[in-house]
C-alpha cells in the first residue's frame, strides 16, 4: 500500500501528539485531559474571573502554546495570512454553542479521543453524536450553506488574537495574582506551565503543519470518501491508547470516569452539536485555534465565542458534572440546535432565492 | 484536456462549481485542498478541460492550478489585495 507524503507525514504527527497528551497527564493534568481545547477554554475563563466556579480555574499554557505555536510556525513558513470578515457575528454564536455542547459532554472532540484511548466508553457515545453532528452539518454544506468568504486583513488584525494569549502569558508568569487558580477539582490539576507551554507550542505547530481538524477528518470521509485527514486522528488515539497502556492510565468502562458523566442521551447530543457546529465554522474547537494562530481572525472570533461560551455555561449552570447534565444544559443543547439549523437554512434559502434571481 | 484544480473562499464556491461543471459536461470532482497549495483544510474541485478556463462564472474563486504527475503551476489567482 503506498501511503502518499501527507499522509504519512500526519501519523507521525499524531503519534507524536498522542504521546504529549499522555506525558501532560503524567505531569499533573487530569486524567485524559492532557488537553481539551472546551475544559482549558473554560479553565481561562475561569482564571479571568469570567464565571466563578472555583473548581474550573487556570490560564492554562497549552492553550497559549497552540496558538503561539501555530502562529510562529506560520510566519516561519510564510502561511500566515491575516482573513476575516466572514459572518464574525454567526461564527461567534456558533462557537458559543459548540462550547455549550462541548461542556455539555465534558470534552471537545480532541480530548474525546483522549478519554476513549483512556477506555472511558461513555466517550464512544460521544462519538457517535459527533459523527451524527458532522453528517447533518455536511449535508448543510451540500445544500448551498456558506457563512460567505473571507478577505485579506492586516498583520495587525491578525495578529491581535497572539497578543492577547502572549500577554495572558505574561500576566500567568509574572503578575499571577491578577487571575483566580482552583485549588481542587480539575482546574488546580496541571502539569507544571513550561511541560504544559512546550506541549501547547509542539502540537500547535504540528497541528498547524498537518492541518489537524477532528470534524474535518469525519467530514471528508462523509463528503469525499478521503481518509487523509482521519489517519492522523487515529494515530492520535493509537500513541494515546499504547501510553495509557504502558502508564497504567487505561481504565475500561462507563462508571467512574475522570471527568466524565455517563448519561448516553446527553452524551451523545452534546457532542451531536459540537459535531454540528464545527463543520459549519469549518473546524473543531482545535482547529479554530489553530487558524487563529495563522492570522484567521473570523477563527479569533470563534476563540472569543467558545470563551464567552464557557463563561456563560458555569455562570447559569450549563455544564455537565461528574453527576450528570443540567436541565439549564439540556435546554441550551436543544437552543443550540434550532439556532443553528435556524441561522443556516435562513443562509441557504437566501442563496437559493439569489441564485434564482441571477439566473445561474 | 488537461487536469486543473480551483481552490475557493468557500464551501459554497467548490459545490457551485461542481453544479456549473456537471451542467456543462466537464469532469469535475471535489476532494480537500492538497497541504501543498495551502493550509486551509477547504475544498477544492480537481476538473478536465482544454483550459483552466471552464466558461462558467465561478463564484468565491481563489486560485487555479494546473495539475501533472509532478507538480501544480499556478495559472490564475484571485487573492484580494489589502
Amino acid at each position: 500500500m503506498v501511503v502518499s507524503r501527507e499522509k504519512k507525514s500526519l501519523m507521525v504527527a499524531g503519534i507524536i501528539i498522542g504521546i504529549i497528551s499522555v506525558v501532560l497527564v503524567l505531569l499533573g493534568n487530569p486524567r485524559n485531559m492532557g488537553f481539551c481545547i472546551a475544559c482549558f477554554y473554560r479553565d481561562i475563563a475561569g482564571s479571568l474571573s469570567l464565571h466563578q466556579a472555583s473548581v474550573a480555574q487556570y490560564a492554562r499554557p497549552e492553550i497559549i502554546g497552540l496558538l503561539l505555536g501555530s502562529m510562529l510556525i506560520s510566519i516561519f513558513k510564510k502561511e500566515f495570512k491575516p482573513r476575516g470578515g466572514s459572518s464574525p457575528v454567526f461564527r461567534f454564536i456558533i462557537s458559543f454553542f459548540v462550547m455549550i455542547g462541548a461542556l455539555v459532554f465534558l470534552g471537545c472532540p480532541f480530548r474525546m479521543i483522549l478519554r476513549l484511548a483512556g477506555g472511558d466508553l461513555n466517550a464512544v457515545v460521544g462519538l457517535f453524536g459527533f459523527i451524527s453532528g458532522i453528517i447533518a452539518g455536511s449535508v448543510l454544506l451540500n445544500k448551498g450553506f456558506t457563512l460567505g468568504r473571507s478577505y485579506r486583513q492586516s498583520n495587525v488584525e491578525g495578529g491581535a488574537i497572539g497578543g492577547i494569549f502572549a500577554f495572558l502569558l505574561l500576566i500567568l508568569l509574572f503578575v499571577p495574582s491578577l487571575l483566580s487558580f482552583s485549588t481542587s477539582g480539575p482546574g488546580s490539576l496541571h502539569a507544571p506551565i513550561i511541560f504544559s507551554l512546550l506541549g501547547g507550542l509542539v502540537v500547535g505547530s504540528l497541528a498547524q503543519r498537518n492541518r489537524f481538524c477532528m470534524a474535518g477528518g469525519i467530514r471528508d470521509i462523509f463528503l469525499f470518501r478521503d481518509f487523509t485527514l482521519l489517519s492522523g486522528l487515529v494515530m492520535v488515539f493509537v500513541a494515546a491508547l499504547g501510553m495509557n497502556l504502558v502508564t497504567g492510565n487505561f481504565m475500561l468502562g462507563f462508571e467512574g470516569q475522570s471527568v466524565a458523566h455517563t448519561n448516553v442521551l446527553w452524551n451523545f447530543l452534546g457532542m451531536a452539536l459540537v459535531g454540528y457546529g464545527s463543520v459549519l465554522l469549518g473546524g473543531c474547537p482545535l482547529r479554530q485555534t489553530i487558524l487563529a494562530g495563522e492570522g484567521n481572525s473570523d477563527s479569533a472570533i470563534s476563540v472569543l465565542g467558545m470563551l464567552a461560551g464557557a463563561a456563560f455555561a458555569h455562570n447559569f449552570s450549563l455544564a455537565s458534572s461528574p453527576q450528570g447534565p443540567t436541565v439549564g444544559g439540556k435546554v441550551a443543547t436543544i437552543l443550540g440546535f434550532v439556532l443553528l439549523t435556524t441561522i443556516a437554512l435562513t443562509i441557504i434559502y437566501g442563496n437559493k432565492k439569489k441564485e434564482a434571481t441571477n439566473g445561474n | 484536456m488537461n487536469q486543473f484544480i480551483a481552490t475557493f473562499h468557500s464551501q459554497y464556491g467548490a459545490v457551485q462549481f461542481l453544479k456549473h461543471a456537471r451542467d456543462y459536461h466537464i469532469d469535475c470532482r471535489l476532494a480537500p485542498v492538497p497541504r501543498i497549495l495551502s493550509s486551509s483544510c477547504g475544498t477544492c474541485a480537481y476538473y478536465t478541460y482544454k483550459d483552466w478556463n471552464p466558461g462558467f462564472v465561478m463564484k468565491d474563486l481563489e486560485s487555479i492550478y494546473k495539475a501533472s504527475d509532478t507538480s501544480y503551476e499556478l495559472v490564475f489567482s484571485n487573492e484580494d489585495t489589502l
